[in-house]
């Protein structure tokens, strides 16, 4: 009788853990309209509606969030899309039964964010198989060598590498050509810290005063790095300048400098324009300048919307990355924010 | 008895050759700055992984520590941010704490599910709740400077960091060298049966050595908070993994019954100076985790020798 018990609790909890795990509610409110007749995708729903389906690859990042609520916000201002958004909770075999679940929902048109380097890549040709459009939005992307190139219809991004050259640049610039930087880099696998690395890494021998003391990941966390700047701290007595590859590690790096008392001697270049990060800037300590990768949806939506009523577009679509330095920054926190 | 003395000595000597030779490959690593620095950044690690040590003693595991500690987290900056009162917050740490470990040790012993399945079960479902509780991204504003004190703050001349981890070994270690707990926590690893033959209430005991390690895993959320002012979903990803290798490479026992907290107080050294050494040697990101492993592997041959044997001890002592 106990151990019957126990088998239904563990149920009851599984349950609750994957449903609270995989689902979002949008996911489920769109369920019961799969079992559409697929006639020709090109062509206008049934109820006069194009279906958009969104997959975000996972929830846990502002970025990310951003990037759902801009989705939302520009299909709320179309008349005739209806929106299905899925999250794949950071798992690439999530966001693949996500994106078969959208394909199955009958589609007009898919947007894909995925962080999940080429494994993600059978997934962009079911949809292809499938002959709905399918737009990229702020994630990594096949280039022209790869069999992946011809399973999606357009690429809507900034360019990251483009980021990593201006951080690059804005490094330089602060440092007027001379100093040791130390590197702290997100999770190292992932695209893109792989993409601003490699910005970082064509621009900066054009520096030669510009020396990478150290170079160390912190995961993209705050908390890891603190404990990595703390150390790094310890190692280093001559440090001009900071270059996170986030602003969450930014912040975490900039508490271990003031606890180490050393914010005079050193500044700090940082990425995603997050709004913690800003009021930093607008404070005016160690905290100079971040360069902000951009969540907006407009063109990525428009882009699917134009796809699904057959019209074609362009195969990249380059979104504008912004600097933000104590010049510009009320202004972006008053856009923004 | 000789013997015996020498064996306990090899973590020792193991952690000294480790710190010597750390020396020499960094000329910043053997200060008094940078172990400070060492042990302030442990303090989470210690407390977790002194809560693994008791389930480990019992010959259990607890996979769920990572998932408290990050709900216990976001609650406390929820409330932090919102500026309650430090004791109300640490009273409801507390109690996330104890109410998950209870859980735990209710999963475990009354419906007679293997622990790692019940508290895998367990990480899994605290962690949909931190994502859930925050809605996907860390909750974000400003935290009174007194509530950071919690960690910032020293006292003596010597930060606060520091002071926690050795109380918090001091009275683990009088726990299970000094209590009738302690003894009846080595007797259920050593032999649940045999155990019960002598009197011990098997039960309880592991209920409370769950609620022992809810209880450290929150309160480990709550100085995260403290650190970093935010309430981060993504905390403590990975951290059950850490504290088995803490307690492990100080030779306690994954079979039950076997080392002690002295134990996990050299792994919790071992292991941070390494993280320590890889930042201050810039050591390559990508080969980090082939260092790492190296010199637990290393660590743990040589540590886990002694602990060969010593179980004969068990039924004397009780």
């Amino acid at each position: 009788m106990k151990k019957k018990i126990a088998a239904v609790f563990i149920v009851v909890c599984m349950c609750i853990g994957m449903s609270a795990c995989a689902d979002s509610p949008e996911k489920n409110s769109d369920a019961s309209s799969t079992e559409e007749s697929s006639g020709d995708r090109e062509t206008e729903a049934a109820d006069g509606k194009y279906k958009i389906g969104f997959s975000q690859c996972v929830m846990n990042h502002p970025f990310r969030i951003a990037m759902v609520d801009s989705f939302k916000e520009v299909v709320g201002d179309y008349d005739d899309i209806e929106s299905v958004v899925v999250e794949g909770n950071g798992d690439v075999q999530t966001e693949i039964t996500n994106i078969e679940s959208l394909i199955q929902q009958n589609c007009d048109a898919i947007v894909v964010s995925s962080l999940s380097g080429t494994s993600i890549y059978p997934a962009y040709k079911e949809v292809h198989d499938a002959g709905i459009p399918l737009i990229i939005a702020a994630s990594g992307c096949a280039t022209e060598e790869e069999d992946a190139y011809n399973f999606y219809d357009s690429f809507v991004s900034t360019d990251e590498v483009e980021m990593g050259i201006a951080a690059a640049q804005c490094a330089n610039d602060l440092l007027e050509g001379k100093g040791n930087v130390v590197m702290i880099r997100g999770v190292v696998e992932s695209t893109n810290s792989m993409n601003r690395y490699v910005g970082w890494n064509q621009e900066i021998p054009n520096y030669p005063g510009i020396k990478v003391i150290a170079e160390q990941s912190a995961e993209w966390l705050r908390l890891t790095a603190n404990e990595v700047m703390a150390n790094i701290l310890q190692a280093n007595d001559d440090i001009d300048l900071v270059y996170c590859e986030n602003d969450e590690m930014a912040l975490g790096a900039l508490e271990a400098i003031r606890d180490a008392d050393r914010e005079d001697e050193m500044v700090i270049v940082s990425m995603d324009g997050q709004q913690d990060a800003c009021e930093e800037i607008q404070n005016g300590g160690a905290f100079k300048v971040t360069i902000t990768n951009n969540s907006d949806m407009k063109e990525a939506v428009s882009a699917a919307y134009a796809m699904a009523q057959g019209d074609s577009i362009d195969k990249r679509i380059i979104l504008p990355y912004e600097i933000v330095t104590e010049d510009n920054v009320k202004d972006y926190i008053d856009k923004n924010y | 008895m000789k013997k015996r003395e020498i064996t306990q000595m090899i973590p020792v000597a193991m952690l000294i050759i480790l710190m010597i030779a750390g020396s020499f490959l960094s000329a910043n690593f053997l200060t008094v700055n940078n172990f400070s620095n060492i042990l302030q950044y442990a303090v989470e690690s210690a407390f977790i992984a002194i809560g693994m040590t008791f389930v480990l003693l019992i010959g259990e595991i607890d996979l769920s520590v990572g998932s408290v500690m990050a709900f216990a987290s976001v609650i406390a900056a929820k409330m932090a941010l919102a500026k309650q009162n430090i004791i109300l917050i640490l009273l409801v740490v507390l109690l996330i704490g104890l109410v998950c470990g209870i859980i735990n040790g209710f999963i475990i012993t009354q419906l007679r599910v293997e622990p790692f399945m019940g508290t895998l079960v367990m990480m899994m479902v605290m962690r949909a709740c931190t994502f859930l509780f925050t809605g996907g991204g860390p909750l974000t504003g400003s935290v009174d400077a007194s509530f950071k004190q919690i960690i910032k703050g020293n006292i003596a001349n010597i930060p606060i960091g520091i002071w926690y981890v050795v109380i918090a070994f001091v009275i683990a270690y009088l726990v299970t060298a000094k209590t009738r707990f302690g003894r009846h926590v080595y007797a259920v690893g050593g032999g649940e049966e045999t155990a019960k033959l002598f009197g011990v209430r098997v039960e309880r005991i592991k209920m409370m050595v769950y609620a022992v390690s809810g209880i450290l895993a929150a309160l480990s959320g709550l100085l995260v908070t403290a650190r970093i002012g935010i309430g981060e979903p993504r905390t403590g990803y990975d951290y059950e993994m850490t504290a088995i290798t803490i307690c492990v490479v100080g030779g306690v026992s994954m079979n039950g019954g076997k080392g002690g907290v002295q134990g996990t107080f050299i792994g919790l050294m071992v292991v941070s100076m390494i993280k320590n050494l890889m930042n201050l040697m810039n050591i390559d990101v990508n080969g980090q985790p082939i260092v790492t492993g190296i010199i637990i592997l290393v660590t743990a041959l040589v540590v886990t020798r002694k602990a060969k044997g010593s179980g004969r001890e068990l039924v004397r002592e009780i």
